[in-house]
């Protein structure tokens, strides 16, 4: 048995720390599309608004 | 010592010569025992920090990965959200854009997950020390990160691009979409009279917008002017130069003015306002090209949205860049600064 090295450690962390940030990006574009969804959504309701006004 | 002359040594019986290398042989024993012991006691401590070391580096990675689960978990909750309202169904158009919408979420998602399977995997490196048995096989892995991180350095920066490319696409969505509420606004059949009243009404807004322009730019150099006259640095020069050179007082004293100068929160206002009235700028552009030369009936909404394209493809886009990033920029500007004051230097390293 023996311990992982210190350049490995490292070497872990930073590979995280970069997931981490992949993972960070990719949730900020999920984000984004949730926010047209709900933009999509209150112009479908807006426009029957106005349909039932005419 | 005896060995000193051979004349003394000469001198000592069989007996008293043989005693003396027995006690030579044991003091060498005894030094060889203690000098063992010496780098068995320096081995053991080494170990030990070693493996301190290693459980803080742990913890740490535990923390990041934990961080990426919480992420996970609230992306998949927003995924439901998207899902649930593509659920609620709508005309063939409203259906299709949301289907769209709901797989590049997907996809997005899968990706995140995918990530976080390898930061994981990556975790179990710390968890255990490494059995003989599993030490090719963690040789391998390791090797691998090592050749990921030669090229990941590059797919970061390509990210980075894809993003700036992601927003500047957002922006262009959300003008379109925008444009998609005009059309509600003033009914798909547009009415000439009720657009050209819009039309006037926008052009007397906009009308500001050089002045506002000109007076932004003057209240920047103003406050910039005063900051370096009383502490030797502008805003940015604080927060970009001066996290190695500025002393911590004066960063303070920095931040407390920019706290109780009434210009500061008028000059970041004035930002916010620049970057409306650029918005209102553009949606005056497109609704001019979708009324020029067409009938005098009615503006159609494909008119519009052709409209909406022809003024994204022009320069005028830049307008609104310029006005959202100096807003961003400046409220950016001053929050790290007041973060220097009250969190210390460490917190923006």
């Amino acid at each position: 048995m023996k311990l992982v090295s210190d350049e490995d450690a490292k070497l872990i962390l930073e590979f995280i720390e970069q997931k981490k940030a992949i993972i960070e990006a990719l949730g900020f574009k999920i984000t984004k599309v949730l926010s047209q969804a709900r933009d999509l959504r209150t112009i479908k309701k807006a426009r029957i608004n106005l349909a039932k006004l005419k | 010592m005896t060995t000193e002359s051979g004349t003394t040594e000469q001198k000592l019986s069989p007996l008293e010569r043989a005693r003396l290398a027995k006690a030579e042989a044991e003091k060498r024993k005894s030094d060889e025992a203690a000098r063992v012991e010496a780098e068995a006691r320096s081995s053991q401590e080494t170990v030990e920090s070693a493996a301190r070391e290693r459980a803080e580096q742990k913890q740490q990675a535990e923390a990041k990965v934990g961080e990426c689960r919480a992420t996970i978990d609230a992306k998949q909750a927003e995924y439901d959200e998207i899902s649930q309202m593509a659920a609620e169904g709508g005309d063939a158009e409203f259906v299709a854009q949301m289907e769209d919408l709901k797989k590049q979420a997907s996809d997005a998602l899968a990706e995140a997950r995918v990530a976080f399977e390898e930061a994981e995997e990556a975790l179990r490196g710390f968890s255990e020390p490494v059995a003989e048995e599993a030490e090719t096989a963690a040789t391998s892995v390791l090797g691998k990160m090592r050749e990921i991180r030669s090229k990941s350095r590059g797919i970061l920066e390509a990210d980075e691009h894809v993003s700036a490319i992601d927003g500047l696409r957002g922006k262009k969505r959300t003008y379109v979409r925008s444009t998609e509420a005009l059309l509600v606004e003033i009914g798909d059949n547009t009415d000439p009279e009720s657009f050209d009243k819009l039309v006037a009404e926008l052009k007397a807004e906009i009308e500001a917008l050089p002045q506002m322009v000109a007076e932004l730019k003057q209240s920047r150099e103003t406050l910039d002017g005063s900051l370096k006259d009383q502490f030797g640095y502008t805003m940015v020069e604080a927060v970009y130069q001066g996290k190695n050179r500025i002393p911590v007082e004066k960063i303070a004293a920095i931040a407390d003015f920019l706290e109780k100068d009434p210009r500061v929160a008028a000059y970041i206002a004035a930002c916010d306002r620049l970057a409306s009235m650029s918005q209102k700028k553009l949606k005056l552009a497109v609704m001019e090209i979708a009324r020029a030369g067409k009938p005098p009936t009615s503006i159609l909404p494909e008119n519009i949205h052709a409209a909406a394209e022809d003024v994204l493809s022009r320069d005028d886009i830049d307008t609104i860049h310029f006005a959202s990033r100096e807003a961003s920029d400046s409220s950016g500007i001053v929050e790290t600064i007041l973060d220097y004051k009250n969190n210390g230097l460490s917190s923006v390293e």
